[in-house]
């Protein structure tokens, strides 16, 4: 009945949940509702009063959508998540290929080495040290951490930590030259596979399953974050906007069960603090793209190689930022429903 | 008697699970069940019984299928499963070790 219609529209809207189960927990609520309309009308009420009690009833929109999105299991996966395994994946291919073409017999050079190798300290020009790239890395699992907590899932969360490990081993690397890169390989290889497992363990509706396997993922990223911890530290910018992240997320995942709306809202400033983090970065990426064309080019293979680099490290920024967009956007619509 | 609702909330997984031992049974239903079956007692809300309902269903304790209906809009069933009856089980142990206890203490002479 159409009565009814604006009301599960929104429902809709605010569950951040597979289409196909949205569209199962639309249909049994419309079922409910109609029936208890029809029982409130054989009682003697007018019809719009029995339709506006059934809803009454039931629940308020954001409070269900909320219930019903956490007894799903949380449902989709987080686009910064996915961006997250992308980059993953990314940096490993690239590492692997670098290593491939690296003729001196070490494994891989940091792109500081190569830069400083190039252009000699190219960013001495802006007064920043060039450290852009890898502590890019670190902007991984901001997003993802940003992400998880507004989505108020712990097994994103838990999700968040082998990115963590991933950004932290990646700024300890960047630091050492030439450098051997198998911490963030390795920790880029506990995501893939618990971005898999994961699926496996969605695809045969087990939760305990996803549980038991993101519990030695956890502690094998917990180890490589706190080893990279003084290494964190000096980076003072990144650690102190990972901290106020890591704060905001906090307080909402503390809210989100006894004050949803409230945690929706804190949710929605800190995805939009990170996305504006990433903006922020984005444009220096963009800096040093240009500076690095400008005064290199792309006619030796360590050029090319650099450029490759810069160019897909640039277009993360922008990924992450549309990320934290997307769960903003959605945030935005359970707090407003 | 007005029903507490933190005893309520804490006991309606149990009281879920064992209506459904009996039969498959669609959420209203439920809902209607438990109200005349307790005496108007339990007045369950329908915001509490359908997210719990996808949580049982979500641990494997019950399973859910669509049912057409003659002349009427098709409904959601839910049906127990094995490991929902062990999950029945134990949770009748425990709240029966509760209410041992509780009695234990309210009927003492001395406390």
């Amino acid at each position: 009945m159409s009565e009814f219609n604006a009301y599960l529209e929104k429902l809709r809207a605010a569950l951040d949940i597979s289409p196909q189960r949205a569209d199962e927990i639309i249909a049994e609520t419309r079922t409910h509702l109609e029936a208890k309309a029809a029982e409130l009308e054989a009682s003697g009420l007018g019809r719009a009063e029995a339709v506006r009690q059934a809803m009454v009833s039931f629940g308020g929109v954001s409070e269900m959508a909320g219930q019903f999105t956490q007894a799903n299991g949380g449902g989709r996966t987080y686009w910064a998540l996915r961006a997250a395994l992308g980059t993953a994946v990314m940096l490993t291919g690239l590492f692997a290929a670098a290593a491939a073409q690296n003729p001196s017999g070490a494994l891989l050079y940091s792109e500081e080495w190569l830069a400083t190798r190039l252009l000699g300290n190219p960013f001495a020009y802006y007064g920043v040290t060039f450290q852009l790239p890898l502590s890019l890395l670190l902007m991984v699992p901001v997003a993802v951490l940003s992400g998880a907590i507004a989505a108020g899932r712990p097994y994103s969360l838990a999700a968040a930590l082998p990115a963590l490990a991933l950004g932290a081993v990646g700024l300890i690397a960047s630091s050492q030259e030439p450098m051997i890169p198998l911490a963030p390989v390795l920790a880029a290889v506990v995501l893939v596979l618990w971005y898999l497992a994961s699926l496996g363990a969605r695809a045969a509706g087990s939760r305990s399953l996803k549980r038991r396997l993101l519990v030695p993922c956890a502690v094998l990223s917990l180890g490589a974050a706190i080893v990279a911890l003084p290494e964190l530290a000096q980076r003072s910018v990144f650690a102190g906007a990972l901290g106020l992240e890591a704060a905001f997320a906090l307080m909402v995942l503390i809210a989100r069960k006894r004050r949803p709306l409230e945690a929706a809202r804190m949710a929605r400033v800190t995805a939009a603090g990170f996305g504006a983090m990433s903006l922020g970065v984005l444009g220096l990426c963009a800096l040093t793209l240009a500076t690095i064309w400008a005064r290199v080019g792309a006619d030796s293979l360590e050029g090319r190689i650099f450029l490759a680099w810069a160019v897909l490290t640039t277009a993360l920024p922008l990924g992450i930022a549309a990320a934290a967009g997307y769960d903003w956007a959605h945030m935005r619509r359970v707090a407003s429903a | 008697m007005k029903a507490d609702p933190q005893l309520v909330k804490g006991t309606v997984r149990l009281l879920a699970l064992r209506l459904l031992e009996r039969e498959p049974m669609y959420g209203y239903q439920m809902i209607q069940h438990l109200k005349d079956r307790s005496e108007g007692y339990f007045q369950l809300g329908e915001g509490a019984l359908y997210p719990l309902l996808h949580e049982l269903e979500e641990q494997g304790f019950v399973r859910a299928e669509w049912r057409e209906q003659e002349a009427r809009p098709r409904r959601r069933y839910y049906h127990l499963t094995a490991k929902g009856k062990r999950e029945l089980a134990r949770r009748r142990e425990t709240w029966q070790g509760f209410t041992k206890a509780v009695d234990l203490i309210l009927e003492a002479s001395h406390v």
